[in-house]
């Protein structure tokens, strides 16, 4: 019986023997590519402003999404994509780096690694956990693209935009 | 008849396997780039038959290094297929405008690669 995933990746035109050298290259590749991430987010948290490590730990989700899908592996290649578009909006300046999105984005090489595990052993579809941590990533970015919300000292809430600040004062009522 | 020279330039060497691979179905030499920056420089060095290019890549990025090669008018005549994952579709089209003869989505259909190198340069 050949592996599923080989045979997800016979529109390649390559014959079994070549694909599973490329399956074990990419299986390295992508290790090494998951420990960079780790690296590179841990240094991001100590130094948010590290545009270089940024830019790596973007590229290393992204081949991991690229390759992931020439063998069918593709609940590792959603959830790849899903903490690409998280650190491409890193990258890009697009939202901040905060320690919450690095503690969400390390659960999400936690789990990257987990499925690259299991392989073609795993749900075409992510599922439970996995399913849950991406929602949470997407979220996570739903938030940053549409506005920054802080609190300011005084009543009221200060929406921060990419066209500009708006600033909402709720009015305080008080019965004299 | 010499072997037409294919760059390959990507920055996963699991592509640049699978490439390999690829064109080893057919008589293409090929060098090998794995950034922009070295692309352009093998560009000019190698005097490749073709280029197939990836976008997203360290030092300078695909579309970085088309931009240097056509500007070069030693290198105005390679042609280049940018090899793209579905995601970056968008994009391809600013890919094209550059100079870019086609291009093709990751992951790679082998026998369509090969089909489209060969409409541009023959083998």
């Amino acid at each position: 019986v050949r592996d599923p995933a080989l045979s997800a990746a016979d529109n390649s035109g390559l014959d079994a023997s070549e694909l599973e050298v490329v399956l074990r290259l990419f299986v390295a590749e992508s290790e090494e590519g998951l420990t960079l991430m780790e690296s590179g987010l841990l240094r991001l948290e100590q130094h948010p402003g590290d545009s270089e490590t940024a830019a790596r730990v973007f590229r290393a989700a992204h081949t991991l999404k690229g390759n992931s899908g020439a063998f069918g592996l593709t609940a590792l290649g959603a959830l790849a994509h899903t903490v690409e578009d998280v650190l491409d909006d890193l990258r890009e300046g697009r939202s901040p780096v905060t320690p919450e999105r690095i503690t969400l984005l390390l659960e999400g090489v936690d789990a990257l690694r987990q499925l690259l595990a299991r392989g073609s052993e795993a749900p075409q579809e992510l599922r439970g956990p996995h399913a849950e941590l991406r929602r949470r990533l997407a979220a996570s970015r739903r938030v940053a693209a549409g506005a920054e919300y802080r609190v300011d000292r005084g009543p009221g809430l200060t929406a921060v935009t990419d066209t500009g600040t708006l600033r909402i004062t709720f009015g305080l009522f008080f019965p004299t | 008849m010499p072997r037409k020279k294919i760059l390959l330039v990507d920055d996963s060497s699991t592509v640049l396997m699978m490439e390999r691979m690829i064109l080893g179905k057919a008589a293409y030499d090929f060098v090998i780039a794995t950034d922009g920056v070295e692309a352009v420089e093998k560009a000019k060095t190698e005097k490749p038959d073709l280029i197939l290019m990836d976008i997203v890549m360290p030092r300078l990025d695909g579309f970085g290094a088309v931009k240097a090669i056509r500007e070069d008018p030693a290198m105005q005549g390679i042609p280049i297929i940018i090899v793209s994952t579905k995601s970056e579709a968008p994009r391809v089209e600013a890919a094209m405008k550059l100079g870019c003869q086609d291009y093709t989505t990751k992951p790679i259909n082998g026998p369509e690669l090969l089909a489209k190198i060969r409409a541009l340069i023959g083998e």
